[in-house]
């Protein structure tokens, strides 16, 4: 088998490592769609080479050998992957898997929180819910009916125009799913942890997102940069170790807030659609190569099995 | 235009969550929202959304001269109004409040007894 198999894990490295400035210098939606299309794409194709790598091992046991019609000892002859290799992919399929599933099982368990929290509430879809709490906070519960939930003490602290700038930003959250760029992330990077750095990545990029829409609802970047540094300074939000509704919940300063503050005060990203052609080179280079590495291992197994019979072969051409 | 229905409905929205934000600071007349929120609304639009909010229940009210005074309606006051909605559209009244009684938690019997009493005594 050749080196396509392994094309993917070095994409993912090379995404990972450069998923951060690809965060600030792309527009913020167009980073955030981007990256989270990008590392899932990616994960997929390093669930895919490793099931390959793991199943050149599983190919040399007997039963799934007789059960592919293949013989043992020609595919360990053709020896296509060291077997430390195959051994390393086999355990990686099985501990990713369950990471997968343990971070999709508590996403949704988390899920099953905001919506009940939502109900607890109140209100309508989208509408903002204030609480009486000592606490400043201010944040957005996800989903179809989500909700903004703000404290009394915040509001009644922030002039009228940066409240506007807040509610426009929590309120930009839920109209772009925007936890659905990071659900979608959080699972990539479960099943290869190579990719680790996309979700503070993407986090940071939505919050750029909505910060860009709060600006243009209040018409004034600088006065979403000072409800931003005024938030920032006053918000206190417990920790939430259970893994509840507060992991989902979208936090107006939870990601880089001095960053987006310079942002803010800096003249908008011009669109440089140019930056995403190293992005779109990587993915295509990943796709092909594991199109490539099926290719490989198909060609692999049909190499290890016996020759069919001359009379079977007459059959088979003559019926068609 | 669908597009423009979504657009007016997320507008009404956000317009609905600005007002109510700015009782945040205590009860106001309309004229005083409007004075909190600046240029950007006409008098008629303020007065309009705490009409909208106080249909939902969100906001309470309190007539004062000519005009009425907002205040964000409190957690309980939300809440009851829930409660009372969701008996509004029973059939059977007197079954629904039966069955809440009976799976009423013990501890809430007494606070119940207790705000019967004082509600005869008025």
């Amino acid at each position: 088998m050749g080196v396509a198999v392994y094309v993917p894990l070095l994409a993912a490295l090379l995404l990972g490592a450069t998923a951060d400035p690809i965060s600030r210098v792309l527009p913020p939606a167009t980073a955030t769609r981007a990256l989270t299309a990008a590392a899932v794409v990616l994960s997929a194709a390093t669930s895919f080479v490793l099931g390959v790598l793991a199943f050149t091992l599983l190919g040399r046991l007997r039963p799934v050998a007789e059960l592919g019609r293949w013989s043992v000892a020609s595919l360990s002859a053709l020896d296509p992957v060291p077997q430390g290799v195959a051994g390393l992919a086999c355990a990686a399929v099985l501990v990713l898997g369950a990471r997968g599933l343990r971070v999709g099982l508590r996403r949704c368990r988390a899920t099953l929180a905001v919506r009940a929290l939502c109900l607890r509430l109140g209100g309508e879809p989208g509408q903002l819910v204030i609480l009486d709490d000592d606490a400043d906070d201010v944040y957005a519960l996800p989903g179809a009916r989500g909700r903004i939930v703000a404290s009394r003490s915040l509001l009644a602290a922030l002039p009228a125009a940066e409240r506007r700038a807040v509610l426009a930003h929590e309120a930009a959250h839920l109209r772009h799913h925007h936890h659905r760029y990071r659900a979608a992330t959080e699972l990539a990077v479960a099943v290869n942890p190579l990719l680790r750095s996309v979700v503070p990545a993407v986090r940071f990029a939505t919050e750029r997102w909505a910060d860009e829409e709060a600006a243009l609802t209040t018409g004034d970047r600088a006065v979403v940069a000072h409800a931003l540094a005024r938030v920032g300074v006053r918000r206190h939000s417990p920790p939430d170790p259970s893994g509840g509704w507060r992991t989902l919940a979208l936090d107006v300063t939870d990601s880089g807030t001095v960053a987006r503050v310079q942002a803010l005060l800096a003249p908008p990203a011009r669109r440089r659609p140019a930056a995403l052609l190293p992005l779109a080179i990587l993915v295509a280079i990943t796709v092909s190569a594991s199109v490539e590495a099926q290719r490989d291992a198909e060609h692999l197994f049909e190499q290890a099995r016996p020759a069919p019979p001359v009379s079977a072969v007459a059959v088979a051409s003559s019926s068609t | 235009m669908p597009a423009d229905g979504e657009a007016t409905r997320r507008d009404r929205g956000a317009l609905e969550n600005e007002v109510l934000a700015s009782l945040a600071a205590g009860a106001m007349t309309p004229r005083q929202v409007l004075g909190q929120l600046g240029g950007h609304l006409a008098y008629t639009t303020v007065m309009t959304t705490l009409a909208r909010l106080h249909e939902k229940g969100a906001v309470t009210r309190e007539s004062s001269g000519r005009t009425f005074t907002y205040a964000l309606a409190d957690r309980s006051s939300v809440q009851a109004r829930a409660m009372r909605r969701s008996l509004d559209a029973a059939p059977d009244r007197e079954q629904v409040l039966a069955r809440f009684l009976d799976e009423l938690d013990p501890a809430d019997v007494p606070v119940l007894r207790r705000l019967l009493r004082r509600e005869q005594a008025r």
